[in-house]
């Protein structure tokens, strides 16, 4: 993969996340805020975004959205019994409600 | 200084149509009461209009041990986790993160093709009983999922329930049917010959 290609992968993923978030929040900023894991204050900017700074935002180099699991938390929910791997969606997502919005941002 | 009498028409409305929410997710009349101002005569219409039968009647379950056991306890969590979060970081009023956070929790459940084991007045309940300080959220030490638990409980070297089920977890009087059926199924696609069929097909002749 080129470096080119890799520039143009992150910033079609920055642009389909920010479009996706502004929608989800304009929908309903409560449920968006805590389907995106994200703090008020960022909820409220990404909200008053225009089209043209969403597009200049997206075309940095980094991706701009982050993982939300840390690696400890990740393990544990990943590594289930196999015999209860139905519970393991619902483990990650308790893990995830959890999650204080603090180290998100 | 009566707040009933106050109460403008809009406000009235919006009242309305909060009930119709909570009964359509299943709220009781006990609920509808404490959380809403609207009599109760009006409230026992509304439901009829929306169930299209009378609320249930006898008391609520006032247990705090319901919500112990494993699959009650993830269940119970993810609620709880989900409503802190709407009432805490989103600024939500307690209805709102209430009806809110419910609706997130059976998507979550139709979405990962779970029974949704908490329904909507033990929901209301576990938030009631932790305002009454009778449960807390324990760290797993695992996880570091936040778990409900009894007040007072360990707070250290807790494991919760989805890293370590206990060995009985998910053997359900359900679950021992199921296989059941899927084992008859796996049978009778062998064309095993079952004992029931003679009476059947003496019947049909």
């Amino acid at each position: 993969m080129s470096t080119f290609e890799i520039q143009e992968s992150i910033r079609e993923i920055n642009l389909s996340y920010l479009i996706l978030a502004q929608r989800i929040l304009r929908e309903d900023r409560a449920i968006g805020m805590f389907r995106l894991g994200l703090s008020a204050e960022v909820a409220d900017l990404l909200m008053s975004l225009s089209l043209p700074q969403v597009v200049k935002l997206a075309s940095s180099d980094q991706l701009l959205c982050a993982f939300r699991f840390n690696d400890h938390m990740l393990l544990s929910a990943l590594t289930q019994p196999p015999k209860h791997a139905d519970i393991a969606s619902t483990h990650a997502a308790v893990l995830l409600a959890g999650q204080p919005v603090k180290l998100l941002i | 200084m009566n707040l009933i009498a106050k109460k403008s028409l809009t406000e009235e409305a919006q009242e309305v149509f909060r009930a119709v929410a909570l009964i359509e997710l299943g709220a009781r009349m006990q609920v509808l009461e404490s959380e809403l101002t609207l009599s109760r005569e009006r409230l026992i219409r509304l439901y009829r209009e929306v169930r299209g039968v009378s609320p249930p009647k006898g008391m609520l379950p006032f247990s705090a041990d319901w919500y112990m056991p494993w699959l009650s306890n993830i269940h119970a969590s993810l609620f709880f986790n989900t409503y802190l979060f709407l009432k805490n970081e989103a600024s939500c009023s307690h209805l709102d993160a209430l009806t809110k956070g419910y609706r997130l929790y059976l998507e979550h459940c139709t979405r990962n093709d779970a029974e949704p084991v908490l329904d909507l007045t033990r929901a209301w309940t576990l938030v009631r009983f932790f305002e009454a300080e009778m449960l807390q959220l324990t760290p797993c030490c695992r996880c570091t999922g936040k778990f409900v638990a009894h007040k007072h409980d360990l707070q250290h070297g807790v494991v919760c329930g989805a890293c370590q089920p206990p060995s009985r977890a998910g053997k359900t009087r359900k679950a021992a049917a199921r296989a059941a059926v899927q084992a008859f199924a796996s049978v009778t696609d062998e064309n095993v010959i079952d004992p029931a069929a003679p009476p059947i097909s003496a019947e049909a002749a």
